[in-house]
Order: C-alpha cells, then structure tokens, then sequence
C-alpha cells in the first residue's frame, strides 16, 4: 500500500491537511510538523509516518488500490473521529487531530 | 428621608429596627425590600450622593499578590455604591457552583441553587432586564439571527447573558429610598466599629465617623453588613475590642477565600470561512439585549475534574491592538464615573461599536474562569490606618494550578469541538500551552473586578464565616449580604446572585428574624 503511494507519487496528496491548509500558510503547517517530531521523535521516518496516516490501527480501512480522492476523504473522515475520541495533540498551541498532526510532520520531511 | 451626617449634631445616637450598612447594590436592594413594612430601617452610606476622591480614599489598601486592580477604584465609596461603574452584565450561577465537587477543595455551599432560584426574579427587575429566563431556545425565538455553532451539547452549551440599561443603583432607586417613609438614609456614616455585648454574642451599636470629625452611634436590633466583600472582611476583622480577632473571626476564616474571575485572553480560533455570530458577538454598549458564552456542560467538568467558565468570541477587529483590562483600569474613581454618565448621554445617538454585520471568521477567546476557594487568598488589615482611624485593607489574590488547569481544558475542549465539527481550529496563547506550568500567570491576566467570598457561607463555623442564611456564626444579629457571602465563585458576573441572596437573607428576616424584632421600635408608616 505505501508503496503503492510512493510510487504512483501521490504521497505528497497526503502531505496535505486540507482543512488545515484553509488556515495555514505551507511554512506555518511545515513549523507544526517539525514541532509535532519534535514531541514524538519515533514517528521522524516518513516510512512510519505514512504508515500511521494511511493504516493506523486498529482503523484499518484502507485498500490497496483506492484512488487518492477516497483516501484523502476516509482521511477527512479519520480527522473528525480523532477529535471526536479526544485523539488529539497540542502543537504550539494549536490543538490538532493526530492524523492532520502527521499529515503536517510527513509535509516537513517532504520539504526539508 | 434622608440626613447627611456631617450635619447631626456630634455624638447623636440614632436608633431603628434594621440597620444596612452600605447603600450599594446589596444595601440598597434590601432596603427597597422593607419599603412598607412597619419597621425601622437605618441605611448607613459612607459616602454621599456622588462619588468623592476622599471617600474613594478609605478604600486604599495595599495588592500584595496577584497583579489586581486599585483597592480604591475598583469599588465605588457612594450612594449606589459599584453599579455606578457597572457594565451590566447579567447571569445566573449554574446549579453546579453550589455543588459539593470532590475535585474542588473547599467546594459545596449548604444552600442549593434551587433555594436562590426563586430570588432571581426579584433580583431581574431591580436590574431591569427583560426576562429570568436564561435559557437558549427562549432567546432564540425572540430572534432568529441568533445562531449557534454546530457544537455537542453535551459537551458545550450556550450560556446567556442580559445586559442590565446598566441601572445605576444611586439615581435610579434614590427616590424610592428617600420616599420610603420607614427608610432612613444616612450618608457620610462610616461604620469604624461594631460593638457587642460583653458576651460577644450580640451587636449592640456600630460606631460611625466622617471626615467633618462627627462621630455617632447607631443601635438596632438586626445588623445587615452589605459594603462589598473586601469592606466587610474588613469591617469584621477592625471590629475587635471585644473580640481581639476580629468579630467572627474565632477560627481565622474572616477574609479568607478572597476570589475574582480569571479574565484573560486564552486562544485565537481560525474558521475558514465567515460566519454569522450574531449569538456570540461581544456586548456592544446601549445596543447588545443578550448574548452567549460557550461554557463546558456540568458532566463535562466533573469528567475533566475541572472548574466551570466560559469563553466569548472576540472578533479580531474588535480585539485587535486592545490593551488588557488591567493595564488600563484607571485609578480615579471619579474619572470613570464621569466617562460612564458621558456615554449615557450618547445613548441612542452614538454607534458603541455595533458592527454592520455579524458575519466573522478570526477571533480571540476571551475565557472567564471560576476561581478555585482558596484560604491563602485573603483580605488582611494593614498597620496603616485610613483617615477615620480604620486598618486599611490589603489584598494577597491568590491562584491556584486547578485554575490554570482548567483555563487550558476549557480550550482543549472548544478546540475539540470546533475541530469535531469542521468549524475551525484552536490555537492556544503561549503562556497556557506548557502543562507542567500551572502556577505562572500572564501580566495580561486580570479579575473581573468581582470580589467574593471574604466572609464565605458554610455548613459549621469551622468551615465559614456565616450560616446558610447570612447570619455570623456565633452572633444572634449581624448578617452579611452580597458576594462576599460566596462559598465559590462560579463562572458569571456576581450581580444577580449577590442580588439573589440578598433578597434571600431579606426573606429570611422578614418571615424568621422578625419575631425578634417585634418588640422593638415600629413605626407608623
């Protein structure tokens, strides 16, 4: 699956917390990034990363295969149960979901 | 009727029934209360009928704690008292606030919210805003432009707010008094004493002063103290040839549990597209009738074992280059009030910054937050004494880490929220975001100017100063009205509870007390 991403060269799509990109400008959203592997530094390898964004456990849900557009929006879907579950991480003060948190540490490494 | 006490002859004793020591908010409500009965009531005003630099004066006291506002500008020494500078904001406390909370120390009055429910509505009318009711569905169908925000209700509900003309208590009721033909007014009668019997289980007389020199005493058989709750921690502590400690004050709980809100800016929130915020915009001066607050549900703190508050949405033009309250709270009383008589002028003719829509999508939050009972935040009496010979007041404000604990859970959980339902996103100022930082403040943090709990209510005196009806402990006749009676501090503006309880204590008296004081002088009214 994530390299099935690499690949196709779309893991740059999932570089990208879209809501978040509507408030924040690329160098806010790649400071955030860099201060989330900061309070998680196992999570520094963009291998890792992709992995917790695209297959965290235990919601699996998704498929080899599926088109960007669907794993953008179980993303969306993801973010909204991260704050519904109290899945969440205080970066500088900004109080994120953890997948959009990620979303922003894989766009850091993608643009260091 | 009213005699000004400079004018008395020296050394006259007056005597009545009731005795209301202050002509504030809490005095003066009381004493509209009694108008028609067939007794005596001796209100006593230090001040006179506008507010005098001088009198300000004996409010000074030394801030030897947390950064607050001056002793002897926050609270106003006339006929009228602090509603002379009064925004008018007006809500209930919540059922929770007078709740036994295991996560709160000190927290649990030994009334209920549900036996000061009925004196909201007295309360309301002497405020002169339009309904008791406070609930958000009421309001909205008054307008419909008062939307909410797609929030979980069980998470954060809409706290509303009325907003009182503002009434200012000395011209709107000084009729009233003073046609009040059981109701004796006596300005420039500044309480310096309060005198027992030998046995210190009875107020005899309080001694008044004034600044002409004039001393008298005045005797009653029920003493009210109702001069704000630093004043009447005062007041007690001063009161002590008989009793070295202070009246009330065996067990050193007198002026103890000082509390305010902590009002302070706490997050910006980002939405990506404007919204109509009709329901939340900040009080807009002669214009705003209601609005909301988000405050977090009664399950949601006892979950979080957090204290009760609430945020406001501060649009970022309104907000923008606005200096903290505490950096500009002027020290000259007079000043203030005459800045606030000037707008009343303007009333219906100026535009206070009613916006020409409501459509906003950047703001700040500004968090109104409960203060945790704490018994080292205290009044205490200064070796200094003020022109009439009286210990001045200090002030140590104290906070505590549940306090700052909670100012940052409260944003978690509207972050949560805004983030849950794609409204927008929470950002944290830097003083909040370190969580192993919960006893440092910023210099920007100040009080609401909302003085609470001195001489707090409680169960057994080993826990209060007063009982479940105002009364001293361990004295037959002298009560205590207003906030200072307040057990915990809640997450509204006083006002309207302090008014509550006042009209409570005045219950009180009227259908128990009385029977005590049907033998003393009636008058014909």
């Amino acid at each position: 699956m994530i390299q099935w991403f690499r690949n196709s060269g779309q893991d740059k799509a999932l570089a990208k917390p879209k809501f978040l990109s509507l408030l924040c400008d690329r160098k806010t959203i790649r400071m955030l990034g860099n201060a989330y592997l900061k309070l998680k530094p196992e999570e520094t390898r963009d291998d890792v990363l992709l992995n917790d964004i695209l297959a965290e456990k235990p919601n699996k849900i998704f498929a080899k295969g599926q088109d960007t557009l669907m794993v953008e929006s179980q993303i969306e879907k993801r973010i909204r149960q991260d704050f519904d579950t109290d899945n969440i991480v205080v970066v500088q003060g900004w109080v994120l979901s953890i997948t959009e948190a990620r979303q922003c540490a894989f766009f850091s490494i993608l643009n260091s | 009727m009213h005699r000004d006490a400079t004018q008395l002859e020296n050394h006259s004793v007056i005597e009545g029934d009731i005795c209301i020591v202050g002509a504030g908010v809490a005095g003066i409500a009381m004493a509209l209360d009694w108008i028609n009965t067939p007794y005596k009531v001796i209100l006593l005003e230090g001040g006179g009928f506008n507010v005098e630099s001088k009198m300000q004066d004996l409010y000074r006291g030394k801030s030897i704690g947390q950064r607050y506002y001056p002793l002897h500008s926050q609270r106003l020494h006339y006929f009228g008292g602090t509603s002379g500078h009064w925004a008018g904001f007006c809500s209930p406390f919540d059922p929770i606030d007078f709740k036994r909370r295991d996560w709160v120390e000190h927290s649990g009055w030994p009334i209920q919210y549900d036996d000061v429910l009925p004196h909201y509505e007295q309360a309301r009318k002497v405020v002169e805003i339009d309904s008791s009711n406070f609930d958000f569905e009421f309001w909205r169908k008054t307008d419909p432009e008062l939307k909410p925000l797609p929030l979980d209700k069980k998470v954060l509900w809409n706290k509303m707010w009325q907003f009182s003309p503002p009434t200012r208590f000395g011209t709107r009721y000084k009729e009233d008094i003073l046609k009040g033909g059981n109701i004796f007014l006596y300005t420039h009668a500044n309480v310096v004493n309060i005198e027992t019997d030998d046995a210190v289980s009875t107020v005899k007389q309080v001694r008044i002063k004034n600044l002409d020199g004039k001393e008298h005493t005045v005797k009653a058989k029920c003493f009210v103290m109702a001069c704000c709750a630093i004043q009447n921690a005062r007041m007690l502590l001063a009161s002590n040839l008989q009793a070295p400690k202070g009246l009330g004050n065996d067990r050193d709980l007198v002026g103890r549990f000082f509390m305010d809100h902590m009002e302070v800016m706490t997050s910006d929130l980002f939405m990506p597209f404007e919204r109509p915020i009709k329901l939340y915009y900040p009080w807009v001066y002669s214009d705003t009738k209601v609005r909301a607050e988000l405050a977090m549900t009664e399950n949601k703190q006892a979950e979080l074992r957090v204290l009760n508050g609430t945020a406001s949405l501060m649009p970022k033009e309104v907000t923008s280059n606005k200096p903290a309250n505490i950096d500009t709270f002027p020290g000259d009383a007079v000043a203030t009030v005459e800045m606030w008589n000037e707008m009343n002028k303007l009333r219906g003719k100026e535009n206070f910054g009613k916006p020409e829509n409501y459509e906003c999508k950047e703001f700040e939050l500004f968090t109104r937050m409960e203060q945790a009972p704490n018994p080292n935040s205290r009044i205490q009496l200064d070796r200094e004494t003020d022109e009439l010979g009286v210990p001045r007041a200090n002030l140590d404000w104290r906070l505590s880490a549940i306090d700052k604990k909670s100012i940052r859970q409260l944003q978690k959980i509207i972050g949560e929220e805004v983030g849950r339902s794609e409204i927008g996103r929470i950002r944290m100022k830097k003083w909040l975001r370190d969580e192993k930082k919960n006893n440092d403040w910023p210099t920007t943090l100040g009080g609401g100017w909302h003085n609470m709990g001195t001489t707090r209510m409680a169960d057994s005196p080993t826990e209060g100063v007063v009982d479940a009806n105002c009364k001293v402990f361990g004295l037959t006749n002298l009560y205590m009205a207003g906030s200072s009676c307040f057990a915990t501090s809640g997450a509204a503006n006083p006002t309207l509870t302090l008014l509550a309880l006042t009209f409570r204590l005045s219950a009180h008296l009227k259908t128990t007390a009385i029977k005590n004081l049907e033998t003393i002088h009636k008058v014909t009214v």
